[in-house]
Order: C-alpha cells, then sequence, then structure tokens
C-alpha cells in the first residue's frame, strides 16, 4: 500500500516541474552575435560600425576575400556587389577603355549601351549606395546627444563619435552623389525613416541636389582640417 | 474457538471446492486459415470472464477458465477475430486474415485508433509492405506505398537522404518536408546547411530491420494535433516492440551487388578529334589541335565500380522475468558504385515494456544507438569524369599523384584561383580522404499510469533524448590538384546536435455502451533543440594553419526551443458517427513574443454509411465518409533568430584600418521584428471502401490546402533594411489534389494468393500572392540558379504559376533538319528584339500525378513479388546538355581540351544558351523499384528454425522519354546537373525465425 501512493506522488511531481518551469524559457538569443545594445555600449563598437561604414566603399560583405556578402537577392556577390566595381562598370564599360569578355549574365549590355531596368549589375550599383545609406543613418541615429547619453557614452568617447558624425554625412552625401550622377532620382532615406519593410519615398534630381549641397555646407566647418584626421 | 476454526476451515474448503469444481481446462491449436500454418501470439480470451492466454510457437493453447464459460474470444492482428465455442477436445481454430484489416492498429498522432475508426487521411504502412532489397536508409521503405507521397532518393550514394514530399509541400522558403516522429519523438529532421556535419542523411542511422510500421498522416485534422510543425505533413515511425512469451529470435542477412547500367553519354575520343582538327583546318589556330592525346579513354569506366554491400540484423523478442523485451543488433556495410565511396554502420536496439502494479503502471523504454562510418567519396568526380577529354591517357609523370592533369608552362595546374578548372577524376577520388563518425542515440522513456481510483484515466508521461555527435576529416593532399597550391587543405570538423522531450499528458476514456464511447487528452509538451557547432580552421599537409579559414568565433550553440498545449476529443456514437476535435497551443522562440503563439485548430467527422445505410449486406464490408478541417503551422528550416535585429563581426580578413589598427566590421543584419509562422488551412473530403469482407478496399481523398503568410525571401525597396530581401511573411500558396488508393487480393485460395496495391494522386500547387504591396511591374522571384556563366537563374515564383516554373526563351527549330537554331528564339511580344521580356513561362518540376504499384503472388512456398514507382508531368532543366552541349565546352579559352555531351552533335551550338526551353524536357517516367522471389523453406535445423531466402533486383527498369541519365530528381527546382547515378542492385538474403 505504501508504495503504491508514493508512485502517484512522484509522479504529481514529475508533471508540475514539467510545467512549472519551462513557460518563460522561450528568449533566445544567439550566442556569437551583439544585440544593438550590447553594439553601441561601447566606444568600442561605435568604431567598429565606423569601420563597416568606410569598409562599404571597397569591402563586398564580411568575410575576405569573398562570403557573407552585404546585398543578397541574389546578386553575385563578387561582381554586383561591390561598390567600386559596380560603379566602374557604370562609368567604365560603355565608353571604349575596357571590354568585359566573360559571359557574366549581362554585362555586355554595357559595352553595346543596351541595358534594361532587369539588368542585376545595376540592382547592384542601385542597392550598393543605399545600403551603405542604410548603415550611416542607423550609425547616425546612435550618435544623437540623447542615443549617446542613452548609451552612457560620455566624455571624450562622445566628443570622437560626434566627430564621427561629419564624416559620415560626408560618405552619405558622396553615395548620394552616386546615386545622382548614375540615376538622377533615387530612393531618399535619412535617420528619420526607421528599419522595416514600408516603401521609402523617391527624391527628384533637383531635390537631391540641394539636399547634398546642404549636406556639405553643413558640415564644412565642422570636419576636421585636411589632412589632419588619422589615416582611413 | 473450536467453531471458529471449523468456520474458517469450512469456508476455505468450500472456496477450494468451489474454485476446483468451477474450472475446466480448454486446449487447442491455432492456425492461418491461408495456409495451415501455427499461428503464434494469437490472443484467447475467456468470453465473459478475465481469463486469457497467448498462443505459442506452434499455435498451440492452453486456457482454464470458470466451468459456466460456453465461448472464447480468438483475436490477432490482421486477421478477423472469432468466437469460438467450447466443446470437448481440442479446439481447432484457422483464423481468416484480412488484406487491410479494419482491426488493424493504426498508429496516429499521440496515440493509437483502429483502421475503421480513422476520422483523418491516414495511411500506415506494417513491415510486411515495405519496399524490399537493399534498404539502406529508412526513407527508402516508403517509396510508391503511399497516395500523396513522393519518397525521391537524393541520388545513388548509400546512405544518402531522400526527398520526402506529402501533398506536394506547402512552404517555398521554410521547409517543405514532413515532420518525423520516432518512437513519440519529433526529431529534428535538418537538410541543406543545417544537416548534421559529416552526415548525408539523419536517417540512415536508423536501421530500417528495426521499424514496425510507418504511419503517413496527410491532412490537418490528423497533423494539426502537431501544430506548429505540420503543415508539410507527419510521419510517425514505429520500432518493434518485445513480444510477451518465450524468446524468439530473428536472424537476417542479406548480400548485394550494385552496378551502374547507364553512363552518361559524352563524345569519345574521335569525335573530340575530329571536331578539334576541324576547326583547326578551317581557322587555322592550331591551339587546340596540339593539345590532343592518342589515347581513348572513357573516363566514367574508370570512376565506377561493382559495389558489394552487407546488411546483417539479429533481434531477440521475448520476456525476461515477465519484462517484455526486444534487442537488436545490426551490421551493415554498403559500398557506392563512385569508388572510394562508402556506408558502414553498426546499431543497436532495446525495448523494454515492463507492467506494474497489477498493470497499472506500463513502461516503455526504447533506446536505439548507432554508429555510422562514412568513406565520402569525392562527388565532383563525376562531373569531372563527364567532361575530361577523351583523347588523354589517365595516368602521367608529374607531382600529382601520377594522374593526367592539365599544367601550365610552369607546372602548376591550370585554374583561376589556382585549384585545378578541369582536375582528373581519378586524382579527386584517389587523393582525397573523407571520413566521417556520426555516433547518434535516440531514446524515450514511457510511463503511462492508469489511476487507482479511477483506471479509465492515465497519466502518461514521455520523456526522450535525441543526440548525434559526428566528427570527421576531410584532407586533400598536396599532390592533389585542386589542393596544391595551398600545399594541401586539411579540415576537420565536429558537430552536436541534441533534442530534448518533455510530454506530460493526461487521457481518459470511456465506453459509455457497446457501441459509444469517448476519450480525451490533454497534453503538454516541451522540446529544446540545440546544436554544438565547432568552427576549426584548415590547415595544409606540412600543418601550417591556412590564415584566410580561421573563424570568427571558435565555437557556437544555435537553439530553439518549443512549448505546446495540446486538447484532444474522440468520440464514437452508436459506432457509427465519429467525431475528432482538437486544439494546439504553441509557442516558438523562433518569433519575438507579441508573435510567438499560435492556435491550431482541427476537427474532424466520419461517417459509417456501411453501418447506417448497409449493415446488412455483406458484399460491402466498409464504406466510411470522413470530412476533415484544420489549422497546421510551419516554422521549420527558418533560421532561429530572424525577429532579433543582430550585429554580426566580420572574419579576421575583413577589417578596416584607422590610423595604425585594424578594427574589425560589426554589420547588423536584415531582420522583421513580425515574423511569424506560415498557416495552412486545409480540407478534407474522404472516402474509405472495402467489399467482399475487405477483399477489396482502399479510399479515395479530394484536399485542399491553402496556406498564408508564406515564409519568402522576397525583394523589399533598398533602403527599407538592412538588405533587399528579406525573411518575411508574405504569399499565400493553394495546393489541391486527388488521392486514390485500391488493396486488393483478387485470388486466395489454399495454396495460391495475389494481392495488388495501387496508389494514385494528382496535386495542383499555385501560388496567389507575392507581394506586401501590391506592384504591377513586379514579375517574380528569381530562384533555381543553374551551373553555368554567373548568377543564371531559370525559374520564378510567380503568381499563379507552380513554384519553380521555369522562364524560358522560347527556341526557334530549322523547319528542315528539326535542329534548333542557336540564339534563335520566338519574339513573343513582338517588339522587335530579344530581351527579358520575351521569356515566358513554361512547364514545372513537379508532378502533375504521381501514383505507386506493388503486387505479390503467394504459390504454396513461393512468393513473387513487384513494386514500382510512376510521375507524370514533371519537367526537367537539363542542365548537363546547356553546359556541355557546345563547341566552347571543348575548347575551352584557358588552353586546355574537355568533353561534351553528345547533345552537342544534335544542336551544334558554339556557345551556351541556358535559357532556352529547348533545354525543358518532359521528365515523365515509371520506374520498376523491384522483383523480389522469396522461398519458405520452412522449418529447418530439425524443425528448431523456419527459414525465409529471398532474391531481389532493385532499380530493374525506367521507362521515360527523358535525354538525361536519370529523370528523377531530387531537388525541387528540377535541375538535373550531374547526378550520382542510382545504380541496379542484386541481392539475396536469408531470414531466419527460431
Amino acid at each position: 500500500m505504501k508504495s503504491k501512493l508514493s508512485i502517484p506522488a512522484f509522479i504529481y511531481a514529475v508533471i508540475i516541474f514539467c510545467t512549472g518551469s519551462c513557460s518563460k524559457k522561450l528568449d533566445l538569443n544567439p550566442v556569437n552575435a551583439l544585440t544593438p545594445v550590447t553594439v553601441y555600449s561601447t566606444a568600442d563598437g561605435y568604431l567598429s560600425v565606423l569601420a563597416k561604414i568606410y569598409g562599404t566603399l571597397s569591402i563586398t560583405g564580411n568575410q575576405g576575400p569573398s562570403g557573407q556578402p552585404d546585398i543578397g537577392g541574389g546578386l553575385d556577390e563578387g561582381s554586383q556587389v561591390a561598390f567600386i566595381r559596380g560603379f566602374f562598370n557604370c562609368e567604365e564599360l560603355p565608353t571604349d577603355e575596357a571590354i568585359v569578355a566573360w559571359n557574366d549574365q549581362t554585362i555586355h549590355d554595357f559595352h553595346n549601351l543596351s541595358w534594361t531596368s532587369a539588368d542585376p549589375f545595376l540592382k547592384g550599383i542601385y542597392a550598393r549606395p543605399i545600403y551603405n545609406i542604410t548603415l550611416m543613418n542607423e550609425y547616425l541615429r546612435e550618435s544623437t546627444d540623447a542615443s549617446l547619453a542613452a548609451n552612457g557614452i560620455s566624455g571624450t568617447d562622445a566628443s570622437n563619435i560626434k566627430e564621427t558624425v561629419s564624416e559620415v554625412r560626408f560618405l552619405r552625401a558622396y553615395n548620394y552623389w552616386v546615386m545622382l550622377d548614375l540615376f538622377g532620382k533615387s530612393t531618399f532615406i535619412t535617420e528619420q525613416d526607421q528599419v522595416g519593410t514600408a516603401l521609402p519615398k523617391e527624391i527628384s534630381r533637383d531635390s537631391l541636389f540641394s539636399y547634398i549641397e546642404n549636406e556639405l555646407l553643413a558640415i564644412q566647418t565642422t570636419l576636421a582640417p585636411a589632412k589632419t584626421a588619422e589615416y582611413g | 474457538m473450536n467453531l471458529k476454526r471449523l468456520f474458517i476451515s469450512f469456508i476455505i474448503l468450500t472456496s477450494i471446492s468451489i474454485t476446483t469444481w468451477a474450472q475446466k481446462t480448454i486446449t487447442g491449436i491455432v492456425t492461418d486459415s491461408a495456409n495451415a500454418l501455427p499461428l503464434a501470439g494469437v490472443t484467447i480470451k475467456a468470453n465473459g470472464a478475465s481469463a486469457a492466454t497467448v498462443s505459442g510457437t506452434n499455435g498451440k493453447f492452453s486456457l482454464t477458465v470458470p466451468a459456466n464459460i460456453e465461448t472464447v474470444n480468438v483475436s490477432y492482428i490482421g486477421y478477423r477475430s472469432q468466437q469460438v465455442k467450447i466443446t470437448d477436445g481440442n479446439l481447432s481454430i484457422a483464423l481468416a486474415g484480412t488484406a487491410g484489416s479494419l482491426n488493424e492498429v493504426v498508429v496516429v498522432a499521440y496515440g493509437t485508433k483502429r483502421k475503421s475508426d480513422l476520422t483523418g487521411s491516414i495511411t500506415s504502412v506494417t513491415a510486411k509492405d515495405f519496399q524490399k532489397g537493399n534498404i539502406v536508409s529508412s526513407d527508402q521503405l516508403l517509396v510508391g506505398k503511399v497516395a500523396g507521397l513522393q519518397v525521391t532518393a537524393g541520388g545513388g550514394s548509400p546512405g544518402s537522404g531522400s526527398k520526402i514530399r506529402i501533398r506536394g509541400g506547402a512552404s517555398l522558403n521554410a521547409s517543405n518536408d514532413p515532420l518525423i516522429v520516432i518512437d513519440g519523438v519529433p526529431i529534428d529532421n535538418a537538410t541543406g546547411a543545417n544537416l548534421l556535419a559529416g552526415s548525408s542523411n539523419f536517417l540512415n542511422t536508423i536501421d530500417p530491420n528495426d521499424i514496425e510500421s510507418i504511419s503517413v498522416l496527410k491532412d490537418a485534422s490528423a497533423t494539426a494535433q502537431y501544430g506548429s510543425r505540420a503543415s508539410n505533413g507527419v510521419i510517425i515511425v514505429t520500432t518493434k516492440k518485445g513480444q510477451p512469451g518465450k524468446v524468439k529470435f530473428n536472424f537476417n542477412t542479406q548480400a548485394s551487388l550494385s552496378d551502374v547500367t547507364k553512363y552518361v553519354p559524352v563524345l569519345n575520343a574521335d569525335q573530340v578529334t575530329q571536331i578539334v582538327n576541324k576547326y583547326a583546318d578551317s581557322t587555322g589556330d592550331k591551339t587546340w589541335s596540339s593539345l590532343l592525346g592518342k589515347a581513348n579513354t572513357n573516363w566514367q569506366d574508370l570512376i565506377y565500380q561493382d559495389a558489394f554491400g552487407t546488411d546483417n540484423n539479429l533481434s531477440a523478442s521475448g520476456a525476461f522475468y515477465k519484462i517484455p523485451f526486444r534487442i537488436s543488433g545490426g551490421f551493415s556495410d554498403q559500398q557506392g558504385v563512385l569508388k572510394t565511396d562508402r556506408f558502414g554502420r553498426v546499431s543497436t536496439s532495446l525495448n523494454l515494456s515492463p507492467k506494474f502494479f497489477d498493470n497499472h503502471l506500463q513502461v516503455n523504454v526504447n533506446v536505439k544507438y548507432s554508429h555510422t562510418h562514412n568513406n565520402f567519396a569525392n562527388q565532383d568526380a563525376i562531373g569531372a569524369a563527364v567532361s575530361f577529354d577523351p583523347t588523354q591517357s589517365p595516368y602521367a609523370t608529374n607531382k600529382y599523384g601520377g594522374y593526367f592533369e592539365w599544367l601550365q608552362a610552369n607546372g602548376n595546374v591550370i585554374g583561376t584561383n589556382g585549384a585545378a578548372a578541369s582536375p582528373n577524376p581519378l586524382d579527386l577520388l584517389d587523393i582525397d580522404y573523407n571520413v566521417s563518425n556520426v555516433d547518434r542515440m535516440i531514446g524515450n522513456v514511457q510511463l503511462d499510469y492508469k489511476f487507482h481510483f479511477l483506471p479509465d484515466l492515465h497519466l502518461i508521461v514521455n520523456e526522450g533524448y535525441d543526440r548525434a555527435w559526428a566528427e570527421g576529416d576531410h584532407n586533400l593532399d598536396s599532390t592533389s590538384a585542386i589542393a596544391n597550391y595551398k600545399g594541401g587543405i586539411f579540415t576537420h570538423y565536429k558537430q552536436g546536435k541534441s533534442n530534448v522531450l518533455s510530454d506530460v499528458s493526461l487521457f481518459y476514456n470511456k465506453e459509455l455502451s457497446a457501441s459509444t464511447k469517448f476519450d480525451v487528452l490533454l497534453l503538454h509538451s516541451y522540446q529544446d533543440f540545440f546544436t554544438n557547432v565547432y568552427s576549426i580552421p584548415n590547415y595544409n599537409q606540412s600543418g601550417a594553419v591556412d590564415s584566410t579559414t580561421i573563424p570568427t568565433y571558435a565555437t557556437d550553440k544555435p537553439e530553439y526551443r518549443l512549448e505546446s498545449y495540446l486538447g484532444r476529443v474522440n468520440f464514437t456514437l452508436a459506432n457509427k458517427y465519429l467525431l475528432t476535435a482538437s486544439l494546439r497551443r504553441d509557442a516558438s522562440s523562433k518569433f519575438s513574443s507579441s508573435n510567438r503563439v499560435g492556435y491550431f485548430p482541427a476537427g474532424a467527422l466520419a461517417w459509417k454509411l456501411k453501418e447506417e445505410f448497409f449493415k446488412n449486406t455483406n458484399i460491402l464490408s466498409e464504406l466510411k465518409l470522413r470530412l476533415g478541417l484544420g489549422v497546421t503551422g510551419q516554422q521549420d528550416g527558418i533560421a532561429y533568430y530572424s525577429y532579433l535585429p543582430v550585429y554580426y563581426q566580420s572574419t579576421s580578413t575583413a577589417q578596416y584600418e584607422f590610423g595604425n589598427n585594424y578594427y574589425y566590421f560589426l554589420r547588423p543584419s536584415a531582420y522583421d521584428p513580425n515574423i511569424k509562422w506560415e498557416t495552412t488551412t486545409t480540407a478534407n473530403i474522404g472516402l474509405d471502401y472495402g467489399f467482399l469482407n475487405n477483399r477489396i478496399s482502399g479510399s479515395i481523398d479530394f484536399y485542399q490546402k491553402k496556406t498564408k503568410d508564406l515564409l519568402s525571401i522576397v525583394p523589399i525597396a533598398p533602403g527599407a533594411n538592412f538588405d533587399i530581401t528579406l525573411l518575411t511573411n508574405v504569399g499565400n500558396m493553394t495546393n489541391k489534389g486527388v488521392e486514390f488508393t485500391l488493396n486488393t487480393t483478387p485470388v486466395q485460395t489454399k495454396t495460391f494468393t495475389w494481392n495488388l496495391n495501387f496508389n494514385i494522386s494528382y496535386n495542383k500547387s499555385k501560388i496567389t500572392n507575392l507581394l506586401k504591396n501590391p506592384d504591377p511591374s513586379f514579375t517574380g522571384i528569381d530562384v533555381s540558379t543553374i551551373s553555368g556563366g554567373t548568377g543564371n537563374t531559370i525559374g520564378k515564383f510567380a503568381v499563379d504559376y507552380a513554384p519553380y516554373t521555369f522562364l524560358v526563351y522560347k527556341q526557334v527549330y530549322d523547319q528542315k533538319t528539326g535542329k534548333p537554331i542557336e540564339g534563335l528564339y520566338a519574339d513573343l511580344n513582338r517588339d522587335g528584339q530579344i530581351t527579358d521580356a520575351d521569356r515566358y513561362y513554361y512547364k514545372k518540376p513537379a508532378p502533375d500525378v504521381i501514383s505507386g504499384i506493388s503486387t505479390q503472388v503467394g504459390y504454396k512456398q513461393w512468393t513473387l513479388g513487384l513494386a514500382g514507382h510512376a510521375s507524370f508531368g514533371n519537367y526537367s532543366y537539363n542542365n548537363f546538355f546547356s553546359n556541355s552541349g557546345v563547341l566552347r565546352g571543348i575548347q575551352n579559352p584557358l588552353h586546355y581540351i574537355q568533353n561534351v555531351s553528345q547533345n552537342y552533335l544534335n544542336t551544334n551550338f558554339s556557345n551556351n544558351q541556358y535559357l532556352s526551353d529547348y533545354y525543358i524536357e518532359n521528365a515523365s517516367f515509371f520506374r520498376l523499384d523491384n522483383i523480389n522471389l522469396g522461398y519458405n523453406a520452412g522449418k529447418v535445423l530439425h524443425n528448431a528454425a523456419s527459414l525465409v531466402i529471398t532474391a531481389n533486383v532493385q532499380n530493374v527498369f525506367i521507362i521515360t522519354k527523358y535525354k538525361g541519365l536519370d529523370p528523377e530528381i531530387a531537388n525541387d527546382q528540377g535541375i538535373d546537373n550531374n547526378i550520382y547515378p542510382r545504380p541496379r542492385i542484386y541481392s539475396i538474403g536469408l531470414n531466419l525465425n527460431f
């Protein structure tokens, strides 16, 4: 009789054990990645994001020499996701200064001046400056006085970051200039636009020109004088 | 005192005498009415008392029952039960087997049901119906056996995985694989990138000899009980359990020989020589004609071999001090037809099912452990063999292991990034050591406790643990043509995968009368899946690390958890009306806390028309109408943390310099904070029929599945997020179809039986929506990357079309010769130029109709069986022809000669025309999967054992119009590019019972 009673008790204990403690365990974080809170809590975090922003001018992804591309969407990392190569394609291939003999998709359209809106190389060089700008907007959002205070950055760290803000605005204006040169009108996003799935606005050629001009004028005085900033 | 003692002894005496007077012993023998062989394990129970027994191996039984008992019930799964009148002397009972017996017990979600009580669309395949022959991996047991279930082997490598699709699959980017449950434990059936490193197929760790039955759950009313993972159907695998009684042994052994029956047709040395010389003569350019060799090598002949294999399994089943058990050990060793390919497995399983406390506590312990040893052959050798210059001899004196290679003037191989562009296939096979060892243990303990105060209420606890550990090496010596530039590439990898399950449920069932009953189940389930990932850099042969492969993180532990509640009711009224209703609440860690919970209701009604209208006819033995409706989810196959904004650090080779220091990048990933699971609503109408005591039986099902919130990687506007595509919920898809199954035993006499199983199903899938914001210029998502050129895609996800529909140019043919004219396509939009806008949607890879047939003839002790399956309406893109059927394929710009497919002689294309519809071919086929012959030798070894000898041929022949090597393609995209050939396998086997 004794043994029969203790078995149900044991089993009830099993139920309680299993059902009670499991409910709160569904919030999981990846082991090897960092959330924005962790990234922007140190000055080094800001520097790493800044390194990425500068890196977008030449490096295609997060792994060298190739791998983990910045932009997916079926684009080939080496030939279509790189900034400098895409820019080169648009500026040089339609002239008689360079020819590509490989059979990569529609690359010959550049030579024949017969590119269409479906061209994957053009898709890449459209997406790349805008991608760069998205990163920069994120950095600028996290670099406002309010954000720096909220993230616990102060003192020389904060003032260093504030100096880099002008550099990032310059890079953003540069990327918009590339869009202006290649496409005329462009997708337009600033640090006011949140990350999500909504369709961003379009800006016309004239307005984009004015915007770039205003940005450059605004940072003229806040940028460090020529040849005084550190290398990179 | 005396009186008391007298009284007590009087009571005792009368009790004894009452018990002795009121008993009698019945003896008898139970046989199978078809062949007069004794049946063991048959239950004989007194009708009206609790006395029961089980027949022994010789069919004999002995049962003591109260004297007033007049009949006994004799029952055995797969046979019609009988009520036998007790007479003097030995009872001789012959049980008649039923094809597709209604009393057959079918394993369903969280329980079992009799086949006649099923309300959903469920098919059960037991061991006797499995595909026969040399079956290395358990998924192959079901090929062609179930309507609506398509199992396609990945290729001919032993142990390689299969693509399993139930009713076409309901997802685009999430997994289309069904949920697989083994003995109550849902397993992590990861495929592709999530596959355990070093294992080609997670299911090849289970020995098929240990499997008792496989239930395929097809419609939502059956699968919704698994909630958020069930949209693509559920496959429940149940392993063999111990049977009480004397210990019985079974030994099964098989030896097989595989060979390749068909090579890919390529040009021979004379043809290549002729073409190259013709070019040289007409242009004066002797670049390639000077490279021609003098040999005539058949490269495919050199890489394939006749492969031997053996499979052995010894099992013992019985009762050990009243604990029913089954223990088995298996050893399987299989070579592949590609040289150096080999799969070995040692497996063992143990099942204990003791009962305690007067059968109130049933314990079921299952442990399956296997160790697989994979020696992977480099499958790139297949592509290399069909494209290597046949005029060259395979061997040469050089630093590449003595294998001929294409070399530059400096002695290095010709290639763009250091590795040989056209490596010698023998080099690839020989100078390649790729070995992995996978250990896997799946175990579960199930306790089923019937409460003493209320025996109809059960408490069921199921604790499961699935742990796999793989470790391997892939070493390429520095003499390898593809590793020489790095001084050799030595890779070591290891990974672990675990799955912990904890299910607690309360189950109550009650029979209100003989024909009315109900049961209720309340379940709480918690499951945790995690992987231990180790990233190890590569080394070269002298031990120096390859710095480009140093990982950013040495370890990782991706993990996800699932917590669920399930409530289910089954109700049977008057044995005519059946109702099943269930609701499952799932919470998954893959989604944010506001999107985490999903509810999955389902209901099914069944109406036994036979009991209602045709109760007294003998011709109709079953007619049941089933209606089912349910909602299921799908969240497998997507990243574990995709709702979180995360920053990832770059590798050491991607950094930026500020001042004098280099800094790693931190890059945010694109994310959708509102991501949630796909939801599929399925409606199913089915009719189960049976005639002539189920001599003819089967079912017809109509279904419609609508999926919304499809998890899709869809293009989003640049600037909206941190990428131009995003995994998000967008999109709708519908699947509609019909399934028909027929099981019949047309002839059944004492000496001759013939049975036949046939199933056929039709499925149509269509994408109905792909965008969040309507965009009139949106033409669909490009999918199906092909080999050749960079980034060429041949397929589309487009609205109103089946997934992976091909988008191609319409080829124009020469009217006189019928040959395609290179580069000439129809200008479909009549705008005067050939552009992307002239591509049109043409055919799809998924079949319209699939079908399976098996038949078996038995004459006295012989049986002969056939099984085959077919697929109609599926088209494939012959990437091998499109990539290699061109002149440019022979004369490579990097100055070497290659071989091309014989298709070049048909087209005479000089440059690749990847996007022409000429390469989309009808890949419908009928394949005869096996012919098996068996001989029941009966009693051998002085009546100690019974022996069955079998002989099998697998992959007997295939009928198809497809011009490539094999029309059965295991990828969803329908792209055929040098598959590992499926060999024909001859095997003989012995099965000994003792």
